[in-house]
């Protein structure tokens, strides 16, 4: 099926059409959405009732049946008729035999002979219920009979069945809800019809107005406008169809304007058909002119290749045919042509081709220009070009003549070779000129330019690199001068020589170079050199030495003066008398003294230096050197009191400080040693590094472990031995030891510092001791409490356990109290039984927390890998009609995270932080549950759940894990204060754990961190 | 196409839909034999099982209870609970007449006591029923004794038996089955509900606002009922089936049945319609002992009471059917 079909329909009926339909498909959408709803709503709120009816029942059948009273039970259950929906009631003994039904006449038969009248679904949901064993209601809803099917385990193996009916609560509910769903579409389709008027109003009736402006357009009135108003889209497009309409008359007038223009005009428009003859179907009029009628061309009676000189022709013809099958379809040629009256007009002919599909032309166009005087002038212009070129290579020069509107420029045979080039093929432009410039000469060349011609500089005049046809730079010094400007004063010619200069620049930076290496070379070694000429004191000096001096040698200038008052005041007379006694003895001197800076500073500076004589021995002029030395001098000082630092320490250490050589003689000891192995400061130098070992055989292996070391080099460790002392006793020393180097990396001998441990290793071994007797009794501690922890676990189950029994017997009575007397009752007796149910209520609640949180501790838990989102989803399902009652705004992002946990355990923990945070956002609207996953490292995974609840102070953190243990009042917030514990306890039992993270009003976060 | 096609016509039917769906009638009994043609006429399916329902509970005081509450729309009881329950303002009809007591209430007494009159200055054992006190009250109207009299103990029917062959009592106010079975241990019965005719009755009621909108089903039940009654009457199996859900021997049961007379649709017409009714004439004097014992306050309107519609359309019905 196509679309098509809808479109014999206009639009005007279309729409509305569609619109009513899609009215109706949306009433239906929200019939089948509402039924779906019903059938939820109906199904859990029969759940709910057959769940209370059932625990009533069991109640009540447990105490009959309890006290054999088999008749009262049949009538129990054949009494359950009473209640709508039910259809099927039995009460099975421990053979399967039906003790008691709605009908008496099943009474006695077997169960499964009955249950071959029923349909399979009923025989399969009761056979497969008849497995639970525990005494709680189970419900199964058999959703392809819309019914359910309950049942519950009793005391002697009694089995209660029931099957409600929820045809009819669903035919009741939607008969309630008919109305609404009646409401909703009557909406929908008034106000589709709505729609489809007001569609009708605003956009059918202008697009038939639309519509026949664009006819009448179509029809050739270009005086139609469709003049819509507004300015919606169809307005737009009406405002477009009236501006193409007044383009159109525009240009129908143009047109006319434009033939009367050619005609006007020197141009000859001519249009012609690719037929043999290439006849003529249009010429303009101004044809006239060379004296011939256009139609004499029209009606062919004059044929247009006949007018070309013969001489041109079959170049002509040749170009044609080349253009005819290879293009370009645009083109220009120039030929001659034959006016009326015989003369011969040069022409230049411009022609465009137009081609069919498939490639051959189908008509030409072309204009057609007199072009006979300019080809008159371009002749002269040859000519004097000519004798311009031969002028510029005489002149030896690179000679360059620049159009500076084109860029194009004439050089001569000298540029071009000055730059390597080819004279013959070599064409300057004035990009291609740029494009050679050195990249670092190009602004200042280009300034120079600019401020020449703003009359800013008198002449342009310029040096500048280019690079040669082989890629290297040359000089070159080019002079120029604009000769011809414009109206404006914009230059447009410029006429200039090249000169190659490149030699010339050579020589001028091997000079800077040199000089340049010099002054870095001073400033590297810090070296300055001065010169003072004796007979007339003219000093002179390096720059170093400014730098030295820190004087700045734009102000300053050199002078002896100036250096003594720099040197510091107490070397002041040492470095005079050196000068003086060097020139007095004819000797070299040299002399390192202090310079002291007005901030204080100090430097070091070694002074070079010898006097030339003449040759009557009366002093010329001295030479020298200064050189900074403050980092020398300053290293040597600090080698100097480092050392002094080290061996201080050294003597005064506590601790025994040895230095042996490869055959191990102590060749270094401080007096502490001597105490160690003396017992007196006595000296140990000479002695063998072994010498104090105890006994032969430990002196024994300590000369091989030394000879050991030596040999094999391995990384120093501490050693541990027993000494005898000088005075014969025995000490405990630690060794901690390194080795000495050559420069070479090899071995010399070792460095070691002994210390005396006796004390320590003393109190380590008591230590020891202690702490083993420690370990013992806290291991016996805890057996006891893991008993008593066992043991109270298991009175806790068995009592809660228990508990749940009455507990039942009084929900059940009090129940039918309710329901069946609570008409009897008055205000203040149903107030009261509805206190007691509460507590009652309570205390099954607290029950049911204590034996989870029991179980949790009891039962074995598997370890398998859990996908978080699933476990989530789903319990986000179960909690479904909470989190909509509240509103509840929940995000999840746990996508792709796994957990090794135990599904039932985690279930319980979710389900539990879930609970939780409802219960505390219970003023906030609405409540934001947000349920994140990350994997922390890669051995866990962590899960929050953050609300936007009252929160808690931190300092209470650990209580809340706590059983028992409640920061809410219960009347504010109801609960049994076991919920976290049991979260805390199936964390710790499935190997993670959980924290919380909070402040008072400001919402809760609770963290679950468990194993991948 | 067809989707589409379901799609509206079920949404036309949704529309057509004007009435509110109805669950079945639920009519409710407690063990007697005498009401046990209702109950064999539901598990026969003599009346369709979405339209009508029989409901068996353990008692007629859980009959009463599920009435008042609304959870019922009819019961079968005794003549004199329904007489309490409109004097307690509970709107009822009475539609039909059950059956009669023909002997299955009786007094039995030990050995020497011959005759009502011989109870003077004797123990007298009864449940403290509606139904108890007016047959003390013949009993004692037969003996010309006043209540002076006698000494009165109250027990539970069950007892009965007991109370009696323990000696705690001389004599016992009691029905079937302990009657038979009292009477198979040498008690004598000294009077029985033949002296009363037609004073132990059980009818059907229905709540009033019940009646008028789903009067088909009433007759339906009706129909059921008599064709049942039929079929108990002429076949012994069917007795022997409903026997052990009233936890009696096919004997007992048997004997049970023959002292009551289950009444037939004809004789329900004639006992209900009419300008003066025969169940007014009876159920009269009923009342008058209940009201002079104070359990009822005023006599009873019987015309707000009695609706013969039902039994006369159901009779019609049958008769056309057979």
């Amino acid at each position: 099926m196509t679309w098509k079909p809808l479109l014999i329909f206009p639009a005007r009926w279309l729409v509305p059409l569609l619109l009513v339909l899609l009215a109706l498909m949306g009433t239906v959408v929200i019939y089948i959405f509402q039924v779906h709803e019903y059938r939820e709503d109906v199904g859990l709120r029969e759940q709910r009732r057959l769940l209370e009816r059932m625990a009533v029942e069991q109640t009540r059948l447990e105490v009959q049946l309890g006290q054999g009273n088999r008749l009262q039970a049949r009538r129990l259950v054949s009494g359950l008729g009473l209640y709508s929906g039910v259809t099927h009631a039995w009460l099975t003994d421990g053979e399967g035999r039906i003790e008691a039904a709605l009908s008496r006449l099943q009474v006695g038969r077997p169960l499964a002979e009955i249950l071959v009248d029923e349909s399979p679904s009923l025989r399969q949901a009761i056979h497969h219920t008849l497995d639970h064993q525990e005494m709680a209601v189970h419900m199964h809803p058999m959703p392809d009979e819309e019914a359910l099917l309950g049942h519950v385990a009793m005391i002697n193996d009694y089995h209660l069945l029931l099957r409600v009916d929820l045809a009819q609560p669903l035919a009741e509910r939607l008969y309630a809800g008919r109305g609404e769903i009646w409401r909703e579409a009557g909406i929908i389709l008034l106000s589709a019809v709505l729609l489809a008027i007001l569609l009708h109003l605003l956009w059918f009736h202008r697009v038939a107005q639309l519509t026949a402006t664009a006819a009448a357009l179509g029809a050739g009135r270009m005086e139609a406008r469709a003049g819509l108003a507004g300015r919606d889209e169809l307005a737009a497009i009406g405002a477009a169809v009236d501006r193409m309409a007044e383009e159109l008359q525009q240009r129908q007038a143009q047109l006319r304007q434009l033939a009367s223009l050619i005609d006007h005009s020197p141009v000859i428009a001519i249009a012609w058909r690719n037929e043999p003859g290439w006849p003529v179907s249009f010429v303009s009029d101004n044809v006239a002119e060379w004296g011939y009628a256009p139609e004499e061309f029209r009606s062919g009676s004059l044929i247009y290749a006949d007018l070309i000189h013969p001489e041109d022709r079959p170049r002509v013809e040749a170009e044609v045919a080349e253009h005819f099958t290879r293009g370009p379809d645009d083109y220009l040629q120039e030929y001659r042509l034959r006016r009326a009256d015989g003369q011969w007009l040069w022409i230049e002919d411009r022609t465009w081709l137009t081609r069919a599909a498939d490639g051959t032309v189908v008509h030409g166009e072309g204009v057609l220009l007199d072009v006979s005087e300019r080809r008159r002038l371009r002749d002269v212009e040859r000519q004097s070009e000519e004798r311009l070129q031969l002028a510029l290579r005489a002149a030896n020069q690179g000679l360059y003549d620049l159009d500076i509107a084109t860029g194009e420029a004439v050089v001569n045979t000298e540029y071009a070779t000055m730059l390597g080039y080819d004279p013959a093929t070599f064409r300057e432009t004035h990009l291609a000129w740029i494009d050679r410039l050195h990249p670092d000469d190009t602004a200042r060349v280009g300034q120079t330019f600019r401020d020449y011609v703003a009359h800013r500089i008198p002449d342009y005049q310029v040096e500048f690199r280019q690079r040669t046809a082989a890629g290297d730079w040359k000089w070159i010094l080019s002079l120029g001068k604009v000769v011809l400007w414009d109206a404006d004063g914009h230059p447009l010619r410029m006429l200039g020589t090249h000169t190659d200069i490149d030699e010339r620049k050579r020589v001028e930076e091997a000079l800077v170079a040199s000089e340049a290496r010099y002054r870095e070379a001073e400033r590297v070694a810090k070296v300055g050199g001065w010169e003072l000429h004796l007979l007339d004191n003219q000093l002179w000096w390096s720059e170093e030495i400014f730098r030295i001096f820190e004087i700045d040698s734009e102000r300053f200038e050199a002078s002896y003066e100036a250096f003594l008052a720099l040197v510091h005041p107490e070397d002041r007379e040492r470095v005079d008398e050196a000068y003086q006694t060097s020139v007095a003895n004819h000797e070299p001197y040299q002399i390192v003294h202090r310079l002291l800076f007005a901030d204080g500073r100090v430097k070091y500076v070694r002074e070079r230096g010898e006097t030339e004589y003449a040759d009557d021995g009366h002093p010329l002029r001295s030479l020298g050197t200064v050189q900074d030395v403050t980092e020398q001098v300053l290293a040597e000082k600090q080698v100097r009191e480092s050392e002094e630092r080290y061996r201080t320490l050294v003597e005064l250490l506590p601790y025994g400080v040895q230095e042996s050589d490869a055959t191990g003689r102590i060749v270094f000891a401080n007096p502490a040693l001597g105490r160690l192995q003396h017992g007196a400061p006595e000296q140990s130098i000479g002695a063998m590094i072994w010498d104090f070992a105890d006994d032969e055989s430990e002196r024994e292996s300590l000369r091989d472990y030394s000879s050991y070391l030596i040999a094999e080099q391995p990384p120093p460790t501490t050693y541990y031995a027993v000494n005898r002392r000088g005075d014969g006793q025995l000490i405990d020393v630690q060794v901690d030891w390194t080795y000495l180097r050559n420069a070479d990396g090899s071995p010399r001998g070792f460095l070691s510092v002994v210390s005396d441990v006796t004390e320590r290793k003393r109190l380590e071994t008591e230590i020891r001791r202690a702490n083993a007797e420690l370990e013992e009794r806290v291991r016996q501690r805890t057996t006891e409490l893991a008993t008593a922890n066992q043991e109270l676990e298991t009175f806790t189950y068995s009592v809660s356990h228990d508990l749940k029994a009455p507990l039942r017997g009084i929900d059940g009575y009090s129940q039918l109290l309710l329901t069946d007397y609570g008409d009897r009752l008055d205000e203040e007796g149903r107030f009261f039984l509805k206190n007691v149910r509460q507590g009652v209520a309570q205390m099954s609640q607290l029950i049911e927390d204590l034996l989870a949180y029991s179980r949790m501790e009891r039962r074995s838990l598997e370890q398998i890998a859990l996908d978080l989102e699933e476990t989530v989803a789903r319990i986000l399902t179960e909690r479904k009609s909470d989190l909509e009652d509240r509103q509840a705004q929940v995000e999840v992002a746990v996508r792709g995270l796994t957990a090794q946990a135990d599904p039932d355990g985690l279930a319980l923990v979710l389900r539990n932080l879930i609970d939780n945070a409802l219960k505390f956002t219970r003023d906030r609207q609405p409540p934001v549950l947000r349920i994140f996953g990350r994997s922390s490292d890669q051995s866990t995974v962590i899960l929050s759940v953050k609300d936007n609840g009252i929160g808690f102070d931190m300092r209470f953190h650990d209580r809340i894990f706590e059983i028992f243990q409640r920061l809410q009042r219960a009347e504010d917030y109801p609960g049994t204060g076991v919920g976290l514990a049991i979260v805390r306890k199936a964390a710790r039992r499935m190997g993670g754990r959980v924290w919380a993270e909070s402040a008072p009003g400001q919402g809760a976060t609770f963290y679950l961190e468990l194993p991948r | 196409m067809n989707r589409w096609l379901t799609f509206i016509v079920l949404f036309w039917l949704l529309a057509g839909c004007a009435e509110a769906p109805q669950p079945p009638l639920r009519v409710g009994v407690n063990p007697w034999v005498g009401y046990d043609p209702l109950v064999l006429a539901g598990e026969r399916r003599l009346f369709d099982p979405t339209r009508v329902r029989v409901v068996e509970l353990s008692s007629n005081t859980e009959s009463q209870r599920a009435l008042r509450n609304g959870l019922l729309d009819g019961a079968a009881l005794t003549l004199d609970e329904v007489l309490r329950l409109a004097d307690a303002g509970l709107e009822l009809k009475i539609i039909a007449v059950l059956n009669v007591s023909h002997g299955a209430d009786a007094v039995l007494a030990r050995e020497g006591i011959r005759a009502p009159a011989d109870l003077e200055g004797q123990t007298i054992a009864l449940e403290q029923t509606a139904l108890g006190t007016l047959v003390l009250d013949r009993l004692l109207r037969a003996g010309n004794l006043s209540r002076d009299d006698v000494h009165l103990i109250h027990v539970e029917a069950a007892q009965h038996g007991s109370v009696l062959t323990s000696g705690r009592a001389d004599a016992v106010i009691t029905f079937e089955p302990m009657k038979s079975w009292l009477a198979a241990r040498n008690f004598q019965v000294i009077f029985d509900s033949r002296a009363m005719p037609g004073e132990i009755v059980d009818v059907l009621v229905a709540r009033a606002d019940v009646l008028e909108p789903r009067l088909p089903e009433w007759v339906e039940l009706l129909a059921g009922w008599e064709r049942a009654r039929r079929a108990l009457l002429a076949d012994e199996s069917a007795a022997d089936s409903l026997a052990p859900g009233v936890e009696l021997t096919p004997e007992d049961y048997r004997a049970t049945l023959g002292g009551l007379t289950l009444t037939d649709l004809k004789e329900g017409v004639r006992l209900l319609s009419g300008p003066s009714p025969e169940l007014t004439r009876v159920g009269s004097g009923v009342a008058e002992t209940l009201r002079q014992l104070g359990l009822i306050d005023r006599a009873p309107d019987w015309g707000a009471l009695l609706d013969a519609r039902p039994v006369m359309q159901a009779s019609a019905t049958l008769e056309a059917g057979s």
